[in-house]
């Protein structure tokens, strides 16, 4: 009778053994472990409870271990719970602390039943034989079928080195990457997309890709979704929208891969503006080349049209005056006649050089070979010493010439440098 | 001696730096942006996008009665009076105009329904379409864009310069900046011929200045902020003369999740049904323990008191005021359970307790009664009676820096030795100190950041331009 009163008594306060139990293992630090809910918890007390009733019913069994066979009492749901693959996330640390809590809290409740003193004792003996018991089984089990696994489970299992090589390639490549999953939502965005819209991760972290582009831009992302196989590979020029509304040609890689039974998108975005600026440039510098072309060839042809005028010119001029005047010189009697037409016709020729560079001097027309041979190197600078060197003439020869020249072009008398006179004239 | 010259230039490109961007730009020929990160928006990109308003068109609608004196003296009760009055009363004022020129301006699109934040006495908090402060800074960089205001990316300040008198006349930076490291990059100078505005932001992820502030805050507290909100810029502000306020008085967030990194999608579940539609309660005891629509200091203060583990539990009624709940399921931020008893084991919640603590709540809204933790029960609160029920385990991160440097009313940051402005500087949003004391109400910061920040760019466009 007191069995079953002692085994209902704890069963009734299961709840604030619950309680007590969750506050001492968050004292411990075991706050976010897993198993540590309600549930978890009322099937292990359970199975204790069942082993305890156990224990009270058939006393030919006995809770401790003996060699020859008899079978002995545990709670056999907990070992069973924790046989491989159904251990829960728990290891055994964390079971021992779970289950020697359990056990104490377990054990606290039993004075406030009231039994006497010696069945107290009795019932708490009981509860530690069952607990060992418990226990040396799990322990048992662990090194049977985890001798392999070491280590704890606690959290997130550290990222290795592999993972972090991984994710910071991933956060520094120098092309965008983003990954979209079944809602088109991105979840997983690399710092250069970021920086190719203008969103920071916390933005474009559940955007949808296609309010990243312009219409035909999302239809076409849109159509590639649908039409993927999973490993295969599509790229297209679109346009793509800034954060502030600026439209950017990009291209984008679209692929499919697979994972959690889902689809999902890994996109490799470029930002196409610097090179489409550059070909952009480089269509304008040809086009510029082009005109240039057109340029030249079109002066090349006035040049041409201004020297065929030039020449026409010259030649009207020479049969318009030129000849008649020499023909009038052959027929002209008197020497006086021929000197004058002499005199006209030099001054024609003089007349054809008009709007050269350097025009013709009359008195130019005047001087022997000799003398102009003299004028070309006054006019290069040199002097009379030079000029004698230069010819191979005597010093007083060319001081001769010069005088004659002066005279010819009319210097004399004049304060006017030879040198100075010379320099505009064509020779 | 100068690379570049702009007019104004400014630093920082979160709600307030674009702010004053725009504002500056509308009055003078030239404004640069320039921002460290390698993208723009800072922390204002991930935030909620939740703007208070004071007398706003939604409060009209639904016979709301609100007035600036009324947000003004929520923000001086939650910020326990350390506020600097003037600032968060320019704060109040504006709130309504300026969230009109967010609509008409910006052409920012709200949701047609106001949420009630804790601390504030009435609904006035308009929630952006897409339940991020991406919603308003997109529209702002689409401005920036059309009013020809570059934005400089990986950018970043790293020295004022001054001239003669003591003015600010420019700043040294560093271009193609990679964060955090002082080592890359090159260094430029650029010239601003009217002014430099600093909108730099907070140092909620600066572990190390922030325990300099608040030892409490130790490395391991997590954090709401994007990484870049660090303190370099408001140490060089400081180096230049201005004056530190309230540095220590750090907020912290009680509503983000523990399933996360960072803000992510569950704190704004928390802020919108799991509080105000839902219950609080440890974990441990199964009970509530404050006014779930407190302001956010009562609530972190009970939350971390006693070591509390805190989740939020809310119904399918309560749910259909979380705009993010389809993200959070999705994330597992939120869990889904059919009945209070499921929910219980999975939380490891002790399930007698919580039972009498839901019914205990039910009674309250049923009879009408008064809450014991004061919370606000409003005609449209039902009882958590109708599943599923979803909850969300909750953590204290770093959220805000109430602290800052000091500026007046017109935005211009005071030198500490004169208590005059410094020559030709500004300053707007989470760099400024002192707006909201000692704890700032949820939805305020927006309002603040684009108040400031359209008056510093003002100001700033409207100096003398140097010759």
């Amino acid at each position: 009778m007191e069995v079953i009163r002692l085994v209902n008594q704890l069963r009734k306060c299961e709840d604030d053994v619950f309680q007590v139990w969750l506050c001492r293992m968050r004292k411990a630090g075991y706050s976010d472990s897993p198993g540590m809910n309600r549930r978890e918890f009322c099937k292990r007390f359970d199975s204790v409870m069942s082993a305890l009733e156990e224990v009270y019913r058939s006393p030919q069994k006995t809770p401790f271990a003996r060699p020859d066979g008899v079978p002995h009492i545990f709670a056999k749901e907990i070992i069973e719970e924790l046989s491989p693959g159904k251990n829960g996330g728990l290891d055994l640390e964390l079971f021992l602390v779970y289950f020697k809590t359990m056990i104490s809290c377990i054990e606290d409740r039993i004075p406030g039943i009231n039994l006497t003193s010696e069945q107290t004792t009795d019932a708490v003996l009981k509860l530690r034989k069952i607990a060992d018991l418990t226990e040396m089984h799990a322990i048992a089990d662990w090194k049977r079928y985890r001798t392999v696994e070491s280590g704890t489970i606690k959290g997130p299992p550290a990222q290795t080195t592999s993972e972090k090589i991984l994710g910071a390639i991933f956060m520094s490549v120098g092309d965008g990457i983003l990954l979209v999953d079944e809602d088109y939502e991105i979840v997983k965005a690399n710092q250069r997309s970021c920086e190719i819209y203008g969103l920071p991760q916390q933005n474009i972290i559940g955007t949808d890709i296609r309010s990243l582009a312009e219409d035909t831009g999302a239809e076409l992302l849109t159509q590639y979704f649908e039409e993927l196989i999973e490993g295969q590979r599509k790229s297209a020029e679109i346009t793509c929208l800034y954060v502030d509304g600026k439209s950017f040609p990009a291209t984008v890689t679209v692929t499919r891969s697979d994972f959690d039974g889902k689809r999902h998108w890994p996109i490799i975005v470029r930002d196409d503006t610097s090179r489409k600026a550059l070909e952009m440039q480089l269509r304008q510098e040809k086009q510029q080349t082009e005109e240039m072309n057109m340029t030249l060839k079109t002066v090349m042809k006035s040049i041409e049209q201004d020297r065929k005028d030039f020449e026409n010119r010259v030649a009207a001029k020479i049969s318009t005056s030129l000849l008649p005047s020499l023909k009038k010189i052959e027929k002209a009697p008197e020497a006086n006649v021929r000197k004058s037409y002499l005199a006209l016709l030099e001054e024609q020729l003089v007349s054809l050089t008009t709007g050269f560079e350097k025009e013709l001097d009359a008195g130019l027309l005047k001087l022997t070979r000799t003398e102009i041979e003299v004028c070309k190197l006054i006019q290069a600078g040199c002097s009379s010493k030079d000029i004698c060197e230069a010819m191979s003439l005597s010093f007083d020869t060319i001081q001769t010439h010069r005088k004659n020249i002066r005279r010819k072009l009319a210097l004399n008398g004049k304060k006017l440098n030879l040198h100075a006179f010379l320099m505009n004239r064509n020779l | 001696m100068w690379d570049e010259e702009y007019d104004v230039v400014i630093i920082g490109s979160g709600f307030a730096g674009l702010s004053a961007a725009i504002e500056a730009r509308r009055l003078c020929s030239s404004v640069v942006v320039l921002e460290k990160m390698a993208v723009p928006g800072g922390n204002s990109i991930i935030s909620g996008g939740l703007f208070a308003a004071a007398g706003s068109p939604l409060q009209a609608q639904e016979n709301i009665d609100d007035s600036p004196e009324l947000m003004l003296a929520d923000m001086l009760a939650a910020g326990h009076d350390f506020n600097h009055r003037d600032l968060a009363g320019i704060v109040a004022e504006k709130s309504a105009e300026t969230l009109q020129w967010t609509i008409d301006e910006l052409g920012v699109k709200y949701r047609p329904k106001l949420s009630h934040l804790g601390g504030h006495s009435v609904p006035r908090t308009y929630n952006t379409a897409n339940t991020s402060g991406s919603g308003i800074i997109r529209p702002m960089l689409v401005k920036c864009r059309e009013m020809d205001i570059p934005i400089r990316l990986k950018t970043f300040l790293s020295q004022l310069i001054t001239d003669e008198s003591g003015a600010i006349e420019g700043v040294a930076v560093i271009e193609d900046y990679i964060f955090p490291n002082r080592e890359s990059g090159i260094g430029k100078r650029i010239r601003a011929k009217r002014a430099v505005v600093m909108a730099a932001g907070g140092f909620s992820q600066d572990k190390k200045f922030r325990a300099i502030q608040n030892p409490m805050l130790t490395e391991d507290i997590e954090c709401t902020n994007h990484r870049g909100a660090t303190a370099e810029s408001l140490i060089i502000a400081l180096k230049a003369g201005a004056i530190p306020v309230q540095l220590s008085m750090i907020q912290l967030g009680p509503w983000a999740s523990r399933d996360e990194e960072g803000f992510g999608v569950g704190s704004m579940f928390s802020m919108l049904a799991g509080f105000p539609y839902g219950i609080l309660i440890d974990l441990r005891t199964g009970e509530r323990f404050v006014n779930e629509q407190a302001d956010r200091k009562l609530l972190v203060d009970a939350m971390l008191n006693f070591d509390r583990e805190s989740i939020a539990i809310v119904d399918e009624m309560g749910v259909r005021h979380a705009s993010t709940l389809e993200k959070c399921l999705k994330r597992g931020v939120v869990r889904k359970f059919d009945t209070i008893e499921e929910l219980a084991i999975a939380n490891q919640a002790p399930l007698i307790p919580l039972k009498a603590t839901i019914n205990a709540y039910n009674a309250l809204i049923e009879k009408g009664r008064d809450d014991q933790f004061g919370k606000p029960l409003p005609k449209d609160l039902l009882p958590l009676k109708h599943p599923p029920y979803y909850s969300i385990r909750l953590i204290s991160k770093v959220h805000y820096c109430m602290g800052g440097i000091q500026i007046n009313t017109r935005a211009q940051i005071i030198r500490i030795d004169t208590q005059q402005p410094i020559g030709r500087f500004y300053a707007a949003g989470e760099i400024v100190g002192g707006i909201h004391g000692a704890s700032r109400l949820g939805s305020n910061a927006i309002t603040d950041c684009i108040v400031f920040g359209r008056i510093a760019g003002g100001n700033a466009a409207n100096e003398p331009p140097r010759p």
